[in-house]
């Protein structure tokens, strides 16, 4: 078993405007330099979750995004293919996907494991079941575990790297949660049911629940089908989708407010392709 | 708790120097597959390492294809695929750009790191499969999570693949940093010019079981710099901290290493970094060589395709030696001129990637 001692969040949604840069200079105005957005929301986000205190410096770090940080690939091609320019040396660096887990690194002073997961759906529930292996194999005594993703336009654009339809409304944001196999002050814990579930299978686990619990299901589950699963097994729905519009990783914002302002214990389910993952969260 | 060991059980590459067999004997006789290019950057002549102009994906297909022939599996409906890339599909979507001058035709689906793990997914049918993205340190990564996965019994099968492509973005941001060699690279070597971009396959099958040809993954471990985004700890730091916990991790001591693969991209900061950290550590000074000569940097292919390097030189019991090397920047480690045998029962495979990311992985002959 694995727990949550901290969960921080950055959520804005597609009609919000927030000025990262402004916040992040707040914190840390040294380290604006060589950044761009995706980074100063990777760093804000972390930052909300730490704030200013230590944490061990062998703690590894796990950083998932849906899309990545998109913005400096069209810089790049831009620079080349309208500028005719060589691509500009930050920008070539602020493209790789393990740049916003170095200046994480960095500014938290972590020595430890620097991990960047990318996956087309379901992206949480995996870099989530790489943290349960490593922490309860004891080769990691503490994950800062975050996922990013920036809204990036033209929304259609997003919306078809997503595969999402044309009024799915998009938002942004950076969302941690710091992991350990301790349950000493820890606020939850959290398991990756190890089963890839399709529908019947998902069914049947509900039918097997014994007590009655709260739900939650991430921005691909269809709402005709959660409104079925709702009717049909007496769940009670954590609400947090109303606060928050679609990115691939805002399952971590659903597990945050759960965190934040739930009881009990929580069931997040997500689908992509036609499967089906569990996160089930029991708070202490 | 008890952990399950894991094997590397099939494997197959491409790379400038061709398949695995064609890259061993390139490796032995110390001829370098790299070529003079300036297809990239008219302005500027590069050394680049590439096999396969538009053909990269048939490539990626033919190259797992060999791993799954030389497996007893049928079929990988119930492997996991880890991919380590750091370029994914930038390549599709810049010809694309570059024709139009425009997003509009850009398959989005096509660009993302992810593109690589999806046409071998549609291929294959694969139960489960994720992306690691860690610049040049990606497959090795991928390496490691396999290892974890399956010594905790979560998978019983893995196959990691490696893949990156040459592509504008990587080619003339090495150039914009001011690290790439217009001449093949030199690791090691005093006064060296930089490195060689190069692309590559390298496909291993990972598995909890032995086979009669099995080399085992037995330690691996990573650490980070936390120091700057491109250049290493200049102390070494991290470099030891993923050897020493890599050796570590596979129950042995620091002199039960006979070779090390080194990362040696033939930067100067690379080179110098890692030399010191093999000095301070490993003190027996067992030989270390970059294959890189040979192959150029395949980016975030390099660690799988190093680490099939790693299983065949204690096959072959054959130490593989330094190409391109006259005088050595560090005199201290050995950088052996000629291959030569001798008993080789531990390997140690480092990458290294910018932002201090570290990755060691140490194979060893089966007992």
């Amino acid at each position: 078993m694995i727990y949550i001692h901290k969960s921080g969040s950055i959520n804005v949604r597609q009609e919000e405007t927030f000025d990262v840069k402004a916040a992040w200079k707040k914190v840390s105005p040294s380290m604006i330099r060589r950044t761009d957005r995706f980074i100063q929301l990777s760093l804000l986000g972390a930052y909300n979750t730490i704030g200013q205190e230590e944490i061990p410096e062998e703690s590894a770090l796990y950083m998932a995004s849906g899309q990545g940080n998109l913005a400096v690939f069209k810089r790049l091609r831009d620079q080349r293919y309208i500028y005719k320019q060589p691509p500009k040396p930050v920008d070539f660096i602020n493209s790789l996907s393990n740049t916003s887990g170095f200046y994480v690194a960095q500014f938290f002073g972590l020595l430890g494991k620097n991990l960047n997961v990318s996956r087309h759906g379901l992206v949480i529930e995996n870099i989530l079941m790489l943290a349960q292996a490593d922490l309860e194999q004891g080769r990691e005594k503490q994950i800062l575990l975050g996922g990013v993703d920036e809204l990036q336009e033209p929304l259609d654009f997003t919306r078809r790297t997503l595969g999402l339809c044309d009024d799915h409304l998009l938002g942004e944001g950076s969302n941690w949660l710091l992991l350990s196999a301790q349950k000493e002050e820890a606020l939850a814990s959290i398991e990756v049911l190890s089963d890839q579930m399709d529908s019947l299978k998902l069914k049947a686990y509900f039918a097997s629940l014994q007590q009655k619990t709260q739900v939650a299901f991430g921005g691909r589950c269809e709402s005709v089908w959660v409104e079925e699963i709702l009717k049909l097994y007496d769940f009670e729905l954590f609400e947090y989708a109303s606060e928050c519009d679609f990115y691939e990783t805002n399952p971590l914002f659903a597990l945050h407010r759960f965190v934040e302002e739930g009881r009990g214990e929580l069931l997040f389910i997500n689908t992509f392709n036609a499967q089906y993952r569990v996160i089930k969260v029991v708070l202490i | 708790m008890q952990k399950n060991r894991v094997f590397v059980n099939a494997y197959e590459s491409l790379s400038c120097a061709g398949n695995t067999a064609e890259l061993m004997d390139a490796i032995y006789s110390k001829k370098s597959a790299i070529t003079i290019d300036t297809s990239y950057m008219s302005e500027h002549k590069a050394g680049l390492g590439s096999f396969a102009p538009n053909a990269f994906f048939p490539s990626l297909i033919s190259v797992a294809e060999t791993v799954l022939e030389q497996s007893e599996l049928t079929d990988f409906s119930e492997t996991l695929l880890i991919v380590g890339s750091s370029v994914g599909g930038i390549g599709k979507s810049e010809q694309i750009f570059f024709k139009e001058k425009s997003y509009q035709n850009i398959n989005p689906k096509e660009h993302a790191i992810s593109v690589i793990s999806d046409a071998l997914n549609s291929a294959f049918g694969f139960k489960d499969s994720r992306s690691i993205s860690t610049a040049c340190t990606s497959s090795a990564n991928a390496m490691m999570l396999a290892q974890r996965l399956i010594r905790l019994g979560a998978y019983k099968n893995v196959l990691v693949v490696g893949a990156d492509a040459l592509c504008y973005t990587t080619v003339c941001g090495f150039q914009a940093l001011g690290v790439l060699s217009t001449k093949k690279c030199t690791p090691f070597q005093e006064g060296r010019e930089g490195m060689n971009v190069a692309e590559g396959i390298a496909a291993l099958l990972l598995q909890d079981h032995e086979t009669t040809t099995s080399i085992e993954l037995c330690g691996s471990a990573g650490s980070s710099d936390a120091f700057h985004m491109t250049n290493p700890d200049p102390e070494a730091g991290g470099a030891m901290a993923c050897m020493q916990k890599a050796i570590e991790d596979a129950g042995l001591q620091l002199e039960d290493v006979d070779y090390v693969n080194a990362h040696g991209t033939g930067t100067q900061a690379n080179d110098a970094v890692e030399a010191l950290a093999v000095e301070r550590l490993l003190t027996h000074n067992p030989p270390m060589s970059s294959t890189k000569a040979i192959t150029g940097h395949t980016l975030g292919a390099a660690g799988a395709l190093e680490a099939i390097i790693s299983c065949e030189v204690i096959k072959q019991q054959k130490v593989a030696p330094q190409t391109s090397l006259e005088v050595a920047e560090n005199s201290v480690v050995n950088l052996p001129g000629e291959a030569f045998e001798t008993k080789i029962r531990h390997v140690v495979s480092n990458s290294f990637a910018f932002g201090g990311n570290n990755t060691a992985l140490v194979f060893g002959a089966v007992k």
